[in-house]
């Protein structure tokens, strides 16, 4: 007889030994590995290996959260050589939605790098190439700089390109931080606290309840707009958040008012924190009077894009 | 020895007592060994070696220890746990730093020394550390990170956020254990070095438990994770660490690709806590601001305060 401890070993044990990291049976991602003739010369190493859901931990270990807080579905990752032995490691990622593609695609970015007509958007940086389209971001890693395993990362990038179903666009939440002749060198687009963690640490708490929000990165400063449901919300986690900082011993010359919080960083940058309609907007800028110049620009953005929308 | 050394060592000692008591007398006996030899060689201070030729610098970075022999009696068995994650540029420890450690192993006379791991073959043969291995004779022991009877529960006296842990059996049947990590960035909590890589000795299900329920990514997620760390620590003992500093990954981390700087420095040192809170530095970051360094200095595992700590630093 199976005993209630007995059953749920046995339970544990069936899920532990689901296929993961693996080499795997077809799977409904793995249909978007590239075919024997797109890959031409190139040909795959090992079997391929796959995650799902709560899996991408034993695929990526601790990287596995950020990709959760965006949205993760499930991800393949192969890899290639050909016959000189150049090779190439391909990661495709399909996420919630392509809000939350978009986000993982713009976190694993970099600043530098050139644009290639792949996918929705997609950046050449030293010796990788991401591109995002509809729900999926794709990595293609090259083993050197020489001209075959830059053509094989572009070839691949695009037979991938030519298979993945979607198109989605750019959340309109990154459109707030772009104006004519004024695009930011890198926009981040965030849905949570991890994400923006990374970017800039004004706690490690999530004291802005962020649940959507973009950083833009200029020369020079740095924009930040965390939106929320209505003007109430966004008040409230302004308060908590200006309360907080208010309280922390790394910041200097803080000073909170009703709808403005300031202070300096311990890298001497000035922080400039209000609310605005349905968002908090936050400055990062070497001087303070740039920094209120710079809100009240990005406020007047905001106001010309809900217009629009009206 | 100082009375807070002493008291140190008698709790450190008692819980892993305490701990190996579960494991057996014979693994008991092995473990506590290990222990207090890691302990007396922490006032070494570190060692860092800066260079183009990463092996050259390992080696050197042992020598100014005063020596392999110093870690490795003749006729030990040896473990090494080196970091092949994944084979994108800067996020594994590189084969050539592994040679070296294996060579100096064998000239201090080791019976065996193998790599243990539960990553797949395919991550070993990708990143070229197992033909490294194959060509110096070493093992490649690979446990089967699914099969629970391949790890032993053990408790965790000292653990704040991890009462227990299960441990791969294959960790108990060495007389050595060298870590070897690549310290890199981490998404999870900004760094990565040799308390985190102990991380690939525990089971999937330990190191999951390290991570809160629906994958939350607040303040207490992180701070959870790094305790666990910090609590997994105090009950394994590197008798050496020897950390791959040479180029690494400071962006999307701990998988990669991301930004990649070059220090060329190998790192080598007993007490894990002074070698993670030098390796942090490398990329503009400080011992203070990470947490599972704070948590296993609170631990009594080491010194994160720098000024406190013998750096001793040369080229190759």
């Amino acid at each position: 007889m199976i005993t209630f401890k007995g059953f749920f070993v046995l339970l544990l044990a069936a899920m532990l030994t689901q296929s993961v990291g693996q080499p795997e049976k077809q799977s409904s991602i793995s249909r978007l590995l590239p075919s024997e003739k797109e890959l031409s010369e190139w040909k795959p190493l090992f079997e391929p290996q796959t995650a799902e859901g709560e899996d991408l931990y034993l695929l990526i270990n601790g990287g596995a959260e950020i990709y959760h807080e965006y949205g993760f579905k499930r991800a393949v990752l192969q890899s290639y050589e050909n016959p000189n032995g150049r090779s190439i490691n391909l990661e495709i990622f399909e996420m919630e939605s392509p809000e939350s593609a978009y986000g993982i695609y713009t976190f694993k970015t970099g600043k530098k790098g050139s644009h290639v007509a792949v996918g929705n958007d997609a950046l050449r940086e030293d010796y990788f190439l991401n591109f995002w389209k509809g729900s999926y971001v794709v990595t293609l890693i090259g083993f050197g700089s020489d001209g075959e395993t830059s053509q094989g990362l572009l070839d691949l990038a695009k037979a991938i390109d030519s298979k993945l179903p979607g198109n989605g666009t750019r959340p309109a939440l990154a459109a707030c931080l772009i104006e004519e002749d004024h695009e930011p060198a890198k926009i981040t687009y965030m849905r949570g606290n991890l994400a923006l963690f990374n970017r800039y640490e004004f706690n490690k708490e999530n004291i802005f309840g962020l649940r959507e929000g973009v950083m833009g990165e200029y020369d020079g400063h740095k924009i930040f707009v965390f939106r929320y449901s209505d003007e109430r919300e966004s008040l409230r986690w302004y308060i908590h958040a200006a309360d907080t900082l208010q309280s922390n011993p790394k910041l200097k010359s803080k000073k909170k008012e009703k709808n403005v919080f300031s202070a300096t960083d311990n890298k001497g940058l000035h922080i400039r924190i209000e609310p605005h309609r349905n968002d908090i907007i936050g400055v990062l800028a070497a001087d303070p009077v740039d920094a209120a110049a710079i809100l009240e620009k990005q406020k007047a953005r905001i106001d010309q894009l809900s217009k629009k929308a009206l | 020895m100082s009375d807070k050394m002493n008291r140190r060592s008698f709790i450190k000692t008692t819980a892993a007592m305490g701990a190996a008591s579960f494991m057996g007398k014979d693994i008991m006996a092995s473990y506590l060994k290990k222990e207090s030899t890691a302990e007396s060689k922490r006032d070494l201070g570190i060692s860092v070696v800066t260079g183009e030729d990463y092996f050259k610098n390992a080696l050197k970075a042992v020598e100014q220890l005063g020596g392999i022999e110093q870690f490795v009696p003749r006729g030990s068995r040896v473990a090494i746990l080196a970091n092949p994650q994944r084979n994108n540029p800067g996020a594994f420890t590189k084969p050539e730093i592994v040679r070296a450690a294996v060579q100096m192993c064998k000239k201090a006379g080791a019976k065996e020394i193998a790599c243990i791991s539960q990553l797949p073959d395919q991550n070993w043969e990708a990143t070229g550390l197992k033909k490294i291995l194959t060509e110096e004779g070493a093992n490649l022991v690979i446990v089967d990170r699914k099969d629970e009877s391949q790890f032993k529960t053990v408790p965790i006296p000292k653990g704040i956020a991890l009462k227990e842990a299960a441990i791969m059996n294959e960790f108990y049947k060495n007389d050595v254990f060298i870590d070897m990590p690549i310290t890199k960035d981490h998404a999870g909590n900004k760094f990565t070095g040799t308390m985190k890589n102990l991380m690939g000795l525990s089971s999937s299900k330990t190191n999951v438990s390290f991570h809160m329920q629906n994958w939350t990514t607040n303040a207490n997620a992180i701070a959870h994770l790094e305790q666990c760390i910090a609590d997994l620590n105090t009950i394994v003992t590197p008798t050496l660490c020897i950390v791959d500093a040479t180029e690494f990954i400071t962006t999307n981390g701990p998988f990669g690709p991301g930004e990649i700087i070059k220090p060329q420095k190998v790192i080598a040192g007993v007490d894990r806590v002074a070698v993670d809170a030098y390796c942090c530095t490398l990329w503009g970051l400080q011992a203070k601001d990470i947490l599972q360094i704070n948590k296993a200095y609170d631990h009594n595992l080491g010194e994160m305060d720098l000024t406190k700590v013998k750096v001793k630093e040369s080229t190759a």
